[in-house]
């Protein structure tokens, strides 16, 4: 019997997160599940570890709302995998959640202020 | 694609590659292939929780909690399998009842009958009249009604009459009574039926070619043929004329009337006989137009709607029709209207049919209540032994709804294996129905219909019962109910089992004292003279109409038999009356010659002859009994009794009075003599009656009384015999013991009255169980406060009693809302069956006595646990 009792705020902000960067990679063309893993942690310069079984799940809700599409293909190094790809409806969601998120960001950068007196 | 659903082996795939894409990363990274699978399956993650949580996007989730939750359902009901078995036996038993109720009604209201081909397009036709008093029905149609009818409405595609009859048939032997229908030649056709074996009449046939016709059921030709395959062409004696059979109705097959087959004076129809073939009915009497025949008004009318017409149309025609009727026969017939009666239901409105079906449900429904609380009750127990598994189950995560819901779903599997089973039990019922109280011709089948109300009735009764008490589980104190293994909010538990027990116990009471009615209804009231009649009276019946008798012919035959069997030895006396004994007599228009003309009395008549006041032992209470000679010439006496008296003459003295009986040809009669109230079976109230000599007008139906020296069952074949000696063409169509005939006649009444008690003592028992149960808990409950009470020197009395107070309180509250409820009851019956008693007080109060004893006995092994409680254990315990 599954037993969640995760906070469901913390998730809710995890999964809107991860929902951006995969959206985000997908820009750039089709990608398969292992390569979105990858690009993540590359272009975080490996600040972000995705767990990458919990990227799957995450692929599936984006799926189930339309806004990637999948289908199976053949990788570079000619191995089978699901390519996710951005459907338009998926565009223009990146496009208002992005612009959302950098809002957001910038103003907890401003309420934060330089780095001072933290420590 | 994007519609279908992943499966899982597709996503495993697609993890699989997930694993080998990051492993040739690694490789190609310079790992170890073997450290790089490692990596790769690290940085994966949990593969199950990945996996869970693919189910749970995937919205699967609701059904695989709900496999999950019938699996715990079962484990949970294979942990404690008496619990089940009991649970699914009384579920059973109440759900069995109504499904039984719903076949029938299923039966008589939606299906359609044996034969009877899409029942939903078929109406009968009734005509009203306007009478002094409003607006009246207007009974059947006469021949020349029908002829009325039967042209001039394009909405119906064929029109149809039939009417009852009963009929002397030869087969070979003896002749038989047989129930029949006279019916129009377009009978069948309009009905769709097909033959069983050779062809039926059709509206097309030439009426002379039917004469001398008739279809025979299909327990006719099994029965009395042997079923030959060779039927049509063979023939039997109807009356004094050779008929010949043209074909064989279907198995079942009853037309139109489920109400006249349940009517042990009615039954099925076993002989169907054209119009055209009527005359020879009764051609020995030299009659030979079909009206005079059929003088009466015999027909009842219906038609089937013709493609494409609806019953509006239908209904404007019928109404047109019945304007031309009003215009021939203003008198009887005036400002007649036709009404309709969609699908041949038999009920003329939906108030009528809710009514009926409401009669017919009352008592299961009140059956399943007491099942449904008692289960309620019996799960609440439950619930309080299972207080820390559930406790456990809602520390462990999921919520209080799911654990609901999964307590739930243990309820509604009892319920649906209780509802298999409660078919099975209704499919024997319904059997068994068949074969002991209602002869009905085919099986009332459990169709779709009927197994989807089951069904239904099931999954509500689960929640009936099981919504209550799961919520009540789940609403436990988690730490409380942990550390101790007591549940919480105890009190309130109490106070709902408490609750159910009062409704157990109200229902019960309330079954017991409708059945009661009725067995005061199947009573006889007790009378000396009948009593000393008892063992020495014998009747018989014999009806010449359609014989071929006229009324001289009749009167004939009647004085004939009455004399024959008169002289029989070991007769003492013998009188002749148109009703049987027990049955209703017929109602005449009774007044003083002086009185209003317009407001008669109506009060039942009984026109006898012979010496039908000896053989009934009638003996005056005042003045005297009639002569021979009085007997003998027209009627210038009567004999009233006392309730007839009261009814005419209040406190007066009735004896001199003069009655003017009937309305068109009336005969004046004076009282000389009272008599005892007659003693009838009480389902109608004593309404009076007046008894002159018979030799007003003709009946063809007789009833012929005989009073014996000796015992009178030892008589009956040569009584019999000597009866069918008079005539060999005339069937005897019985000859019984007066018991006999009392018996039949309160017969369904007395099995009605003896199933409910039966299913009231099945409550009453059930509700004891309840009680007990209650009381034991609530023992166990005050263990402690007992402990202290008893280390505070309360003696085992005292102890005993505060159980059976709480016995008495509960069983008290029961009584007062069982009453109530029998009171709504029985009100709502007696608005439904006229003559039923009201309830008896006294009985109520012997019963809810009852009830008390009852809740005073399920209290004593309680009682005895709460007295013998050791202070220093149960202090200890807690």
């Amino acid at each position: 019997m599954p037993t969640h009792s995760e906070d469901p705020e913390r998730q809710a902000l995890l999964q809107g997160t991860l929902d951006l960067l995969i959206l985000r990679i997908l820009v750039l063309g089709p990608e398969h599940g292992q390569g979105i893993a990858r690009t993540i942690q590359q272009r975080s310069d490996e600040v972000i570890l995705v767990e990458h079984g919990s990227l799957y799940p995450a692929l599936q809700r984006l799926e189930a709302q339309r806004l990637v599409r999948a289908e199976w293909g053949v990788s570079d190094s000619g191995r089978r995998a699901r390519f996710y790809a951005l459907t338009p409806r998926g565009k223009s969601h990146l496009a208002d959640a992005a612009s959302r998120w950098r809002a957001i960001t910038a103003a907890v950068g401003r309420v934060l202020g330089p780095a001072l007196a933290e420590g | 694609m994007r519609f279908r659903r992943r499966s899982d082996q597709d996503f495993a795939a697609e993890v699989e590659s997930h694993l080998e894409l990051e492993t040739d990363r690694l490789i190609a990274a310079g790992m170890s292939p073997a450290a790089a699978r490692d990596a790769a399956a690290r940085a994966f993650g949990n593969r199950t929780a990945a996996r869970e949580r693919f189910h749970e996007s995937r919205g699967l989730l609701l059904l695989e909690q709900l496999m999950q939750d019938v699996r715990y359902a079962v484990r949970a009901i294979r942990r404690a399998p008496g619990f089940a078995l009991i649970a699914i036996a009384i579920l059973a038993i109440g759900i069995s009842v109504n499904t039984a109720a719903f076949s029938v009604i299923n039966t008589i209201m939606f299906r359609n009958f044996p034969g009877v081909v899409e029942r939903g397009r078929l109406a009968g036709i009734e005509i009203s009249r306007e009478t002094e008093w409003g607006r009246a029905s207007g009974g059947p149609a006469s021949l020349a009604e029908w002829e009325l009818f039967r042209t001039g409405m394009p909405a119906f595609s064929g029109i149809a009459a039939y009417g009852n009859l009963q009929l002397s048939v030869a087969a070979g032997g003896e002749p038989l009574a047989v129930r029949a229908n006279l019916v129009s030649p377009s009978f069948f056709e309009v009905l769709g039926t097909r033959p069983a074996a050779g062809r039926f009449f059709s509206a097309s046939d030439d009426p002379r070619m039917l004469e001398l016709t008739a279809v025979i059921s299909h327990r006719f030709w099994q029965r009395s043929l042997e079923g030959r395959s060779d039927i049509a062409g063979h023939s039997v004696t109807i009356g004094t004329h050779s008929f010949t059979i043209v074909g064989v109705a279907p198995q079942g097959f009853f037309g139109l009337s489920p109400g006249e087959i349940v009517d042990p004076d009615i039954g099925a129809p076993e002989l169907f006989v054209p119009l055209p073939a009527a005359r020879f009915l009764r051609a020995d009497s030299g009659v030979a137009d079909l009206a005079a025949v059929l003088d009466d008004r015999r027909l009842r009318l219906f038609g089937r709607l013709a493609p494409g017409a609806s019953f509006a149309q239908a209904l404007r025609q019928a109404n047109a029709a019945a304007a031309r009727l009003a215009a021939v026969d203003p008198v009887q017939r005036r400002n007649a209207a036709a009404t309709l009666d969609p699908g041949v239901s038999g009920t003329r409105n939906a108030a009528e049919a809710i009514q009926g079906a409401l009669f017919v449900m009352l008592v299961p429904a009140i059956i399943l209540l007491v099942a449904c609380a008692n289960l309620a009750n019996q799960l609440l127990a439950r619930a309080i032994e299972r207080g820390r598994e559930i406790a456990v189950r809602l520390s462990l995560g999921p919520t209080r709804g799911r654990v609901a819901r999964q307590l739930l779903v243990e309820t509604a599997l009892l319920a649906i294996a209780a509802g298999l089973l409660g078919v099975l039990l209704a499919w024997w019922l319904l059997d068994a129905l068949r074969v002991w109280v209602l002869p009905i011709p085919f099986r009332i089948p459990i169709d779709l219909r009927v197994l989807g109300f089951t069904l239904g009735l099931a999954l509500l009764t689960a929640l009936g019962f099981g919504l209550a008490p799961a919520l009540r589980a789940t609403r436990t104190d988690l730490n409380r109910a942990l550390k101790d293994g007591s549940p919480g909010s105890g009190q309130r538990r109490s106070r709902l089992r408490s609750a159910l027990v009062v409704v157990q116990i109200a229902a019960s009471l309330g079954l017991l004292a409708v059945s009661r009615v009725f067995v005061t209804a199947a009573e006889r009231p007790p009378s000396a003279s009948l009593d000393e009649l008892a063992g020495h009276s014998l009747l018989v019946s014999v009806n010449l109409d359609l014989l071929g008798f006229d009324s001289t012919a009749g009167r004939a035959y009647q004085r004939e038999l009455l004399a024959r069997l008169g002289s029989l030895p070991g007769v003492t006396a013998a009188g002749t009356a148109p009703y049987a004994m027990f049955d209703m007599f017929g109602e005449e228009a009774i007044r003083e010659p002086g009185q209003d003309t317009r407001n008669p009395h109506y009060i039942d008549l009984a026109e006898i002859g012979g010496a039908w006041l000896e053989a009934t032992n009638t003996r005056p209470l005042r003045g005297r009994l009639f002569t021979a000679a009085e007997l003998a010439a027209r009627p210038s006496v009567a004999l009233v009794d006392e309730v007839a008296g009261r009814e005419l003459w209040g406190a007066a003295d009735p004896m001199g009075h003069v009655l003017r009986i009937g309305d068109s040809t009336p005969s004046l009669v004076t009282v000389v003599g009272v008599i005892p109230t007659r003693q009838e079976v009480s389902f109608r109230q004593p309404e009076g009656l007046v008894v002159i000599p018979g030799t007003r007008r003709y009946s063809p139906h007789t009833y012929v009384y005989l009073r014996t020296a000796g015992p009178a069952e030892p008589l009956l074949p040569t009584v019999r015999q000597a009866a069918q000696g008079v005539d060999s063409r005339v069937p005897i169509l019985w000859v019984r013991t007066l018991e006999s005939v009392g018996a039949e006649a309160v017969g369904s009444l007395s099995l009605l009255a003896s199933g409910l008690a039966g299913l009231g003592a099945v409550a009453l028992g059930l509700a004891a169980l309840g009680l007990f149960g209650v009381l034991a808990f609530l023992v166990a409950q005050r263990r402690y406060e007992i402990g202290i009470r008893t280390a505070l020197g309360a003696r085992p009395a005292d102890l005993t009693w505060m159980v059976l107070k709480q016995a008495l309180r509960l069983g008290g509250a029961g009584v007062v809302v069982g009453a109530l409820l029998a009171l709504a009851a029985v009100t709502l019956l007696r608005a439904i069956i006229h003559g039923l008693h009201p309830l008896e007080l006294g009985v109520f109060a012997a019963t809810a006595l009852i009830m008390l004893l009852v809740a005073a006995l399920a209290s004593a092994v309680p009682a005895r646990r709460a007295a013998s409680v050791d202070p220093m254990e149960a202090l200890r315990a807690e």
